[in-house]
């Protein structure tokens, strides 16, 4: 038996309109990444251009999948059959369950991708290595719901380190922007490993990653207004 | 830091260049301001006058390269890509 839902059931739907709104702040800093790399030829700006890419695609099986559960899933449970859970989904879930392995491992390869971009210090053997385990911590992660997180958070949070140099070196706005953002969605990481706690904690992972898209977006529209 | 500039930072460079010197420069003074051999700079105002950036002219016979109004549009967005490219350190 695995649990699917994490939402509070008066959640679902916002969680939904969220997600889509992450899907559009990925694709924004995608195409403008891949516009970049047109101009520079610079490999890095193409897998910082994928790496945004994969999170949108990661975004859309999440938000296919939660869809699919809230409102089709839940609706067939429900008819006479009151006393069943509805957060448990059973063997009939495979597909959401194919659904939720491609959200978690398009995100956590888009992060490692931005991870390498953050630490040049890596050689081939190595990303082999992590790609490795990154298959498997994803593999895992579908019926130990924490290895999913951890393993994002422990990424995130090299990465906002390096955010956090870069500002240091020159503290200017626009650095400051993308350490914050980045910080943020390695703090929801945080809420969401307490969903078992209390359903809220997913809510509150959900505004926290809100806060953490909507610096990136904000930091592109001023660096575009300028 | 960066080492090395990468194609961005050069084509920003030898339009800033152009740009820094009232939208016209003399070829001898780009290939200086630029920091570029001759041969690389060649290729570089080859590409940027297909795009239409910057063109050619003869001035008192003597041939000046001239920032276009689709170059002074260029450059600025070449400003934000690299502000952009910069809060992310890359």
């Amino acid at each position: 038996m695995i649990r699917l839902v994490f939402s509070p059931k008066w959640f679902f739907g916002v969680d939904i309109l969220f997600e889509i709104f992450f899907v559009f702040i990925a694709l924004l800093l995608s195409f403008y990444g891949y516009k970049i790399f047109r101009i520079s030829k610079n490999r890095e700006h193409k897998y910082f251009s994928l790496s945004f890419f994969l999170i949108a695609i990661s975004f859309v099986f999440k938000v296919l999948t939660n869809f699919d559960i809230y409102y089709n899933v839940f609706k067939t449970l429900r008819v006479g059959s009151a006393t069943v859970t509805f957060s448990y989904l059973y063997n009939s879930g495979m597909l959401h369950i194919a659904g939720l392995f491609l959200f978690k491992l398009f995100m956590t390869a888009a992060f490692f991708i931005l991870f390498l971009l953050t630490d040049r210090k890596h050689s081939r053997k190595d990303i082999y290595l992590i790609l490795y385990l990154i298959l498997i911590s994803t593999f895992f992660s579908i019926s130990t719901y924490y290895v999913f997180h951890v393993t994002l958070a422990i990424i995130l949070f090299f990465i906002s380190k390096h955010f956090f140099e870069n500002y240091e070196k020159s503290p200017k706005t626009n650095r400051l922007m993308v350490f914050l953002s980045f910080s943020m969605l390695f703090l929801s990481q945080f809420a969401f490993m307490m969903v078992f706690v209390a359903a809220e904690f997913y809510v509150i992972g959900e505004i926290v990653m809100l806060v953490g898209y909507s610096i990136l977006l904000y930091n592109l529209l001023a660096v575009a207004r300028k | 830091m960066k080492s090395r500039r990468d194609r961005i930072d050069v084509i920003y460079d030898i339009l800033a260049a152009i740009e820094g010197e009232g939208g016209s420069i003399k070829p001898t003074r780009l290939l200086y301001k630029s920091n570029l051999s001759y041969k690389l700079l060649s290729s570089y105002m080859a590409e940027l006058m297909r795009r239409g950036v910057i063109r050619e002219e003869l001035v008192k016979r003597k041939k000046v390269i001239v920032l276009t109004e689709d170059g002074k549009k260029f450059i600025s967005e070449l400003r934000k890509m690299k502000r952009f490219l910069e809060s992310f350190g890359l």
